[in-house]
């Protein structure tokens, strides 16, 4: 049996449990339900709001390397500060979080395997409390954007021989069938998938509980849709926070060598004059 | 204080597959409303009882559905 290449990104329940007072431990929700944390949370922890704290709210674009700064500044989160995320919905927006501080070079940071589904479901203690914070100073990296692609790095991807583009969305998003998933807003001009691209929906990777499948069962997952680490792989959603969490998966637990998200995501594509798109399955 | 009564299920609203997950926090009984995939917020209500919750969230939620739908 085959374990994660990187196990050290994931931490247990019972893990955070055992350790949530420790010094040098900073523990923060990020949820897409961005009203959860205020109905209680893990004690000590923080939340984040991703509509507001973890992108840029002017233009399309993800946090600042400024406003990173500030945020985990007052967050009192220094740069040798190991960071425990968890989030709602297999930790959807927390490995969105992830994926931005990996990309400002924050050494240390994980996810609590199951995510707040499993630490509610486990009964495990909660507090409307939210923490008293010192600020301190933070400095981050300048983004690596190796682990971001752009618009022109995914149409070279696209017919590139040793490149696969995954679309983790829905099958009804991938064939073209709707334009979004239902009750979010349709903001794209054009359903469908890039062309040559593999749809493999983001949450497949989870168990039922929200913990992530074994590394065996990701690997069939994925390899079995020619998914392999000797490519160059793009994953990409609708607005690119779905393929995060696969970014996460791909990187970190099976240990992929070159993995990017496009988080210009269909909303960039399917709005494109002439890109070429692809439908049905 | 922790969770109690956590549950989580599938229910259709106007042909649409919603994943209903309600819970109690202290005094309050939370009822949250998702689409199945990518498991977005749809509604969500909090109330003094398990039924309240779960229905103020469900109407809000066929309102949403409806909404966009038009």
């Amino acid at each position: 049996m085959a374990d994660y290449a990187n196990p050290d990104v994931l931490v247990s329940t019972d893990w955070v449990d055992q350790h949530k007072g420790d010094s040098g431990l900073a523990i923060v929700e990020v949820d897409v339900d961005t009203s959860a944390y205020s109905e209680g949370h893990i004690p000590g922890a923080l939340g984040w709001n991703w509509q507001t704290q973890l992108c840029d709210t002017v233009r399309r674009d993800i946090i600042s390397q400024a406003d990173l700064e500030k945020l985990l500044g007052q967050s009192g989160i220094s740069n040798n500060t190991t960071i425990i995320l968890y989030g709602d919905n297999n930790n959807w927006f927390a490995a969105w979080a992830l994926w931005q501080l990996k990309m400002y070079g924050h050494e240390d940071v994980r996810l609590m395997n199951g995510g707040r589904k499993k630490w509610l479901a486990e009964g495990r203690p909660l507090t409307l409390e939210v923490p008293a914070v010192k600020p301190v100073s933070y400095r981050a990296s300048l983004p690596n954007l190796a682990y971001r692609a752009f618009l022109n790095q995914v149409q070279r991807a696209m017919t590139s021989g040793n490149s696969v583009l995954v679309d983790v969305r829905s099958p009804d998003e991938f064939t073209g069938k709707i334009l979004s998933p239902p009750g979010l807003p349709e903001t794209c001009q054009r359903g469908g998938h890039i062309p040559g691209a593999r749809n493999i929906p983001w949450a497949q990777a989870c168990n039922d509980d929200g913990t992530f499948k074994s590394a065996d069962e990701l690997l069939a997952l994925y390899g079995g849709k020619g998914v392999t680490p000797d490519k160059e792989v793009v994953a990409y959603c609708r607005i690119g926070e779905r393929s995060s969490h696969t970014w996460f998966v791909l990187k970190y637990l099976l240990g992929f060598p070159n993995v990017s998200n496009y988080d210009g995501s269909w909303t960039e594509w399917g709005n494109l004059v002439g890109a070429p798109v692809e439908r049905g399955a | 204080m922790h969770a109690e009564e956590y549950r989580s299920e599938i229910r259709e609203v106007a042909d649409v597959k919603l994943n209903l997950t309600c819970y109690k926090i202290g005094n309050a009984y939370h009822c949250h409303i998702a689409n199945m995939d990518p498991g977005a917020t749809i509604a969500r209500a909090t109330a003094a009882t398990a039924t309240e919750a779960e229905a103020l969230a469900m109407q809000r939620a066929r309102v949403r559905l409806k909404i966009n739908a038009t």
